[in-house]
């Protein structure tokens, strides 16, 4: 957890020609250990950077590294799977298999070489860190908005990732309760120890969690990046520029 | 048994007319024993759509999930030829099976090399010609239920450290479990009752490719009309009652 922050952060360079629906991208940014909020308007890239770290989308060009291993290198031909990337990738619709009950869908991303009772005892405690012990024989259907975000986030995590994707996590859910959660989480994803993107279109909720902000522009280019204490005035910065 | 399935050709081709000359030297001995005549054909055609059945699934499925989920060249010729026999005639299809599968192509020696027994007119043919006619229904029907599973799912799952493989048997198919089932289902019906592709290439041989639907039209050739309406009955009620159910299962509770 106190490794050299260097020896954890994610560089991202990843260009996308813009194609029957699709959008052009050309971002460059790096993310060391903890929280890099991406921001931006509707449509500038946000999610498709995001499917790009995950290799659920490949870039036209690009480098993408974590610590000093290279995931994707569209000069060398590199394309690690997504399957081998160990990134911790929270949809905003969650995306929780609907057929699997909550400690299924944690297990799922389990190594499966683990034994089957050090896989439960896993699959209890991230529940449990996320207070939705008590969901773990039940089906996703009955959950509330809150308890669907808690399972996600213990899914997502328990996969001991080398990066964690946030997309607007915590849309679906009314302020207050979006709040506390986000409260909540951040402790924990900073205990992490590893870069952590978080999309969102709330400025508040950026300013809390954020420890780094990148802006992106309607042309998907970086416009700002830097501590989250400049945020405000890249954005005032940037409002005045259009 | 090439000159056996020239006369059942015939004897399709007699239909409507009034000669029933063509009628095969074996009834006569199927007809001692009244029950056998119907319930053996009847029989005879589970066992063959049972086995069609199983084949079309795992092939139909398959292609289903390539025409889903991966974008290759040739995908809509896959999909065009999986789909040809809907609308090609019988015959036509037939004709096609004859050529690729018959005692004198690559595929027809290497399976009676293997297996010691040709695929055409035999018992094997008339699964094949089952398994062709079913598969358009299983592809057709099992693509859009998995087309039909959000497509996030599946990226979740892969995230979580899933091979594509996983992927889809763990997520997709599950999810996509009924309309798969339902494919399945009516697949079993259409091969209960395929006539003109067995007629084609696995020929009429009672106790080995005789269906019901084959001895339906025999029946009917020489006026056993009980008979004939036994079949008839039995594979009415089968057609039906597999509709109703696929109709209950399609419209179930969690249908996505």
């Amino acid at each position: 957890m106190n490794a050299d922050p260097r020896a954890t952060a994610l560089a991202v360079s990843a260009r996308l020609v813009p194609r029957v629906g699709t959008r052009a991208l050309d971002v460059a940014f790096e993310a060391p250990a903890g929280i890099t909020v991406l921001l931006g308007p509707s449509g500038s890239g946000k999610s498709t950077t995001l499917s790009a770290i995950a290799g659920l989308l490949t870039p036209d060009a690009g480098r993408i590294a974590v610590g000093g291993e290279t995931w994707f290198d569209a000069t060398t031909s590199t394309n690690l799977s997504v399957h081998h990337r160990r990134v911790a990738f929270v949809f905003q619709s969650l995306a929780l298999f609907p057929h699997l009950t909550a400690a299924q869908n944690v297990a799922f991303g389990l190594a499966r070489r683990a034994t089957r009772r050090s896989r439960q005892q896993q699959v209890d405690a991230w529940l449990q860190r996320f207070r939705v012990g008590h969901l773990a024989g039940r089906k996703p259907g009955t959950f509330s908005g809150g308890e669907a975000q808690r399972v996600a986030l213990a899914r997502a995590l328990a996969t001991t990732p080398r990066v964690v994707l946030l997309d607007e996590p915590f849309s679906a859910l009314d302020r207050p309760l979006r709040r506390e959660l986000a409260q909540e989480v951040r402790g924990l994803l900073r205990e992490l120890g590893v870069p952590v993107i978080l999309v969102t279109h709330d400025r508040e909720e950026a300013r809390s969690m954020g420890d780094r902000f990148v802006l992106l522009d309607q042309g998907g280019r970086v416009m700002r990046s830097g501590a989250i204490g400049d945020l405000d005035e890249a954005q005032h910065g940037a409002e005045d520029s259009v | 048994m090439i000159v056996l399935s020239i006369r059942a050709v015939s004897g399709e081709r007699r239909a409507n007319g009034e000669d029933t000359a063509g009628r095969f030297a074996c009834d006569t001995s199927a007809r001692q024993r009244r029950s056998k005549v119907f319930l053996a054909p009847l029989a005879l055609s589970f066992e063959i759509a049972t086995v069609a059945t199983a084949l079309a699934a795992v092939i139909g499925i398959g292609v289903a999930s390539l025409l889903a989920n991966v974008r290759f060249v040739g995908r809509d010729l896959l999909d065009v030829a999986v789909t040809a026999p809907m609308v090609l005639p019988p015959t036509v299809l037939g004709y096609y099976l004859l050529v690729a599968c018959g005692r004198r192509s690559p595929i027809g020696q290497a399976f009676e090399a293997i297996f010691g027994s040709p695929i055409v007119f035999t018992r094997t043919g008339a699964v094949l010609a089952a398994t062709v006619g079913a598969l358009p229904l299983v592809v057709r029907s099992s693509r859009a239920a998995l087309e039909a599973v959000d497509p996030t799912l599946t990226r979740a799952a892969r995230t979580l450290g899933a091979t594509p493989m996983r992927a889809f048997f763990a997520v997709q198919l599950p999810l996509a479990g009924r309309g798969v089932v339902a494919a399945l289902m009516l697949a079993f019906a259409r091969s209960l009752g395929d006539f003109g592709v067995t007629l084609m290439i696995a020929g009429d041989i009672p106790g080995e490719t005789r269906t019901a639907s084959l001895a339906i039209f025999d029946a009917i050739q020489e006026r056993r009309d009980d008979a004939a309406l036994a079949m008839v009955a039995a594979l009415t009620m089968i057609a039906l009652g597999v509709l109703y159910a696929v109709g209950k299962l399609v419209r179930g509770p969690h249908e996505r």
